[in-house]
């Protein structure tokens, strides 16, 4: 491939195809079009031969200004396929880099609606980078064969602003070799890296450290699936290779503001310890899935880290009598996630004892979050304000107090934006239709308990009532999940008003997921019918989560 | 006591008049359309006009946009006329911090009236694009940005052929060698599970689909 072909090519393209706005350089299209919007606009709507064909097929008549626009909201998939139209929109998608900001190529990126592109000629690519991309290109996640000098050597020299960058390194069998790789995008705001589980990557990190200056966000992704979590009952049996070095990295990135360790088996208190000792301005720290981490470093960590305000622990190990031992009171701990982990009552007493106000929540598995827990968080007013509250199949926790804390707390309960409390199956469509009417600002609402075999549910459900008061209280809400099971469902002829209702009053909804079934058969229809298609989903393939309600939720996403 | 009460009704029913002034606009074919004051401060043209010339009871003419188009776009307008506020749209929010990097804009937010309102115009002989141009020229941001997010939506997850069948655009050979469309594509061919070496690269089909 000779690029200063295809340059002179492209530039002979332009001038002789469409002289006057599709040459203007890469950088500066906004302004210069918009002084060119007029004259434009004009120019055909005058022309009477226009007028005659105004219809669908006249879409080239439509100025560059607005094609860019319809463009903006394409991904980069469908930008490769609008180069094929035609000559113009060819033109338009290769030389406005700033439609190129983000750009998806693991075949696995999570993101469907995105969809990622699959890079077949790395030549082509590494041109791309440089003619199509440059300047513009803030965001790019990397496939292991794209892992390679040469692109990261592209990547560092055309793209100035690229910010996150994302190597993925988990399906590797062995690593190139490195040692030559001098340069490396060095303004990265946020880089994840995604460990294979017997690779070592020191040879590809030990080349890279030094531009890591820059990193305010840090994500390490783990081999979850295969050996952590079995790991919890016998660590010793499982392998958990230390495939990269927490200290070193920490050492090289001082500015790091959040730390995602997400499932990374071989994550114990000691790298937490290394953490706690470099990286002062810390202010996000998730650990989820980290099972070895039990909590002892955490005085440490509390004492060094004093910015620290959300602290993540879903599913790790942490024990009660560590962290009984933390100061918690001088802390700033605002967001806390204690998912499925073993502390018991004690350790939640002691805890919010000390903690003077929390604006999320998550306690969902908790067995040791009692009734004595919730009083002494509501005496205190420590959820005063709070934004999201996740109490799901907490079994010592009776239905009794969530239901005072939510109707006769307001202070609470007129704030909270997410709300999740399911699995318990003595709430009725009672209980709801009086707390929804608490929960004026409510975004995300997730409730209902599915059918077991050790939760049976013997009480139907009027699901009527609940759709109503969502209907008529909370104007916000934006994603809904019902659990309950088709079977517990109670509805009748007029269940589609209240369905209709539900769907005009609260416009913003953009998920509403339900049980197969029926139900869910019909509440589908009937959004669908109104063209709001892809509202309604179910709970096999969907899960509501409060996370979104997190201060750090953006930075904390990591694909 | 009845007089008074009738004078002050009557002073608020002036200040109200006064305050949502009626203004006309008249279509290049010549059809005059009354619009309130809600109405001309969504459209930063017909804003500026008035603004610009103390119109009075003269129709402020706009040439460029027929009776057809302009009376569901004042329909548009009356029924947004009350929104909270003008949404921020667009004007390249890629530099907000707190934007999603992850997810480009998106398209999928029209709400329930709008898409029934622009659904009319996208049938095979709709005026889509009129309205759009339309949108352009008076400045109608919200207008526009669902006649963008239209399109977008119609092309989105559409091969090339599909493309250019619905807006009817003939395929103008953009040129050989590298110019060709597909060599540049090349190094993004789309198909993720597809690994075929031969469908990259310069190629000699006009349209190399990647479906």
């Amino acid at each position: 491939m000779n690029t200063r072909q295809t340059l002179s090519i492209f530039t002979q393209g332009n001038n002789s195809h469409r002289p006057s706005r599709v040459s203007i350089t890469t950088t500066s299209i906004n302004d210069e079009h918009d002084l060119h919007i007029n004259e434009v606009n004009n120019l055909p709507l005058i022309d009477p031969h226009r007028r005659r064909s105004s219809r669908l097929n006249s879409l080239r008549f439509l100025p560059d200004n607005i094609l860019l626009a319809v463009f903006s909201y394409l991904t980069p998939l469908d930008l490769i396929r609008c180069t094929r139209v035609c000559h113009r929109w060819h033109l338009l998608v290769s030389h406005h880099s700033h439609l190129w900001r983000r750009l998806f190529l693991r075949p696995d990126s999570s993101n469907g609606y995105t969809g990622a592109v699959h890079v077949r000629r790395l030549d082509l690519f590494i041109h791309a980078i440089a003619t199509r991309f440059n300047s513009s290109l803030i965001y790019i996640d990397l496939p292991i064969e794209l892992i390679t000098i040469e692109v990261l050597r592209e990547l560092a020299i055309r793209c100035p602003n690229l910010e996150y960058l994302t190597l993925d390194f988990s399906s590797a069998m062995q690593l190139h070799d490195f040692s030559d790789l001098n340069e490396f995008p060095c303004n990265l705001k946020r880089l994840c890296i995604c460990l294979s589980e017997v690779i070592f990557l020191e040879g590809f990190m030990r080349r890279i450290y030094s531009f890591l200056s820059s990193l305010r966000t840090l994500h390490i992704i783990g081999t979850l699936e295969k050996s952590s979590l079995i790991s919890t009952s016998s660590p010793e049996e499982t392998d958990n290779y230390e495939t990269i070095n927490i200290s070193k990295i920490k050492a090289n990135a001082p500015n790091l503001h959040t730390i995602n360790l997400y499932g990374v088996g071989f994550i114990d208190d000691n790298h937490v310890e290394a953490i706690a000792s470099g990286c002062i301005h810390l202010e996000c720290l998730a650990l989820n899935f980290c099972t070895q981490v039990t909590g002892t470093s955490f005085k440490n960590l509390m004492n060094r880290c004093r910015k620290l305000k959300c602290l993540l622990l879903q599913n790790t190990g942490i024990q009660s009598e560590p962290i009984m031992a933390v100061n918690w009171s001088t802390t700033q701990i605002s967001e806390l996630d204690l998912s499925s982990t073993d502390l018991n009552e004690q350790a939640f007493l002691y805890f919010f004892s000390m903690i003077s106000k929390l604006n999320y929540l998550a306690v969902p598995y908790c067995d040791g979050f009692t009734d004595e827990v919730l009083n002494l968080l509501m005496t205190r007013g420590v959820l005063n304000g709070c934004r999201a509250l996740d109490f799901s199949n907490t079994v010592n926790l009776n239905i009794e107090t969530v239901y005072r804390l939510l109707t006769s707390f307001t202070n609470v309960s007129y704030q909270l934006e997410a709300l999740s409390y399911t699995g318990h199956i003595g709430i009725t469509e009672q209980f709801w239709s009086d707390c929804i009417r608490y929960l004026h600002r409510i975004k995300i609402l997730v409730i209902g308990t599915s059918h077991s075999w050790f939760k049976q549910i013997t009480r139907r459900i009027h699901i009527d009532q609940i759709l109503e008061a969502c209907a008529v209280n909370c104007p916000q809400l934006r994603r809904l999940e019902i659990q309950w099971d088709p079977e517990t469902l109670r509805l009748n002829e007029n269940s589609s008003k209240f369905i209709d209702h539900l769907r005009i009053r609260c416009i913003y909804l953009s998920s509403f997921v339900l049980s197969d079934g029926p139900y869910y058969e019909g509440v589908k229809a009937n959004f669908e019918r109104a063209e709001r298609c892809g509202v309604v989903r179910t709970t096999t393939m969907y899960q509501t989560s409060i996370v979104s309600a997190l201060s750090f939720y953006n930075e904390l996403k990591f694909n | 006591m009845a007089t008074t009460a009738e004078a002050s009704n009557t002073t608020t029913g002036n200040t109200e008049t006064a305050t949502g002034k009626m203004i006309k606009i008249q279509s290049n074919d010549g059809q005059i359309f009354e619009v309130d004051q809600g109405v001309v401060e969504q459209s930063s043209t017909i804003k500026t006009l008035s603004d610009l010339m103390d119109v009075g009871d003269v129709p402020i003419p706009l040439p460029n946009v027929k009776a057809s188009i302009l009376g569901p776009i004042v329909d548009f307008c009356n029924h947004h006329k009350n929104d909270q506020k003008p949404e921020p749209i667009d004007e390249d929010d890629d530099d907000d911090p707190n934007k999603d990097i992850y997810e480009p804009k998106r398209s999928d937010d029209i709400c329930e009236w709008d898409l029934n309102f622009i659904k009319q115009f996208t049938v095979p002989e709709g005026t889509l694009f009129d309205i759009i141009m339309a949108a352009n020229y008076l400045g109608i941001k919200t207008l526009l940005a669902v006649g963008c997010k239209t399109i977008a939506n119609m092309v989105r997850g559409k091969s090339s052929t599909e493309v250019r069948e619905m807006f009817n655009i003939s395929y103008d050979p953009p040129g050989e060698g590298i110019n060709a469309p597909n060599a540049i594509e090349g190094q993004a061919g789309t198909v993720p599970t597809t690994q075929d070496a031969n469908a990259t690269g310069p190629s000699p089909q006009p349209d190399p689909m990647n479906q």
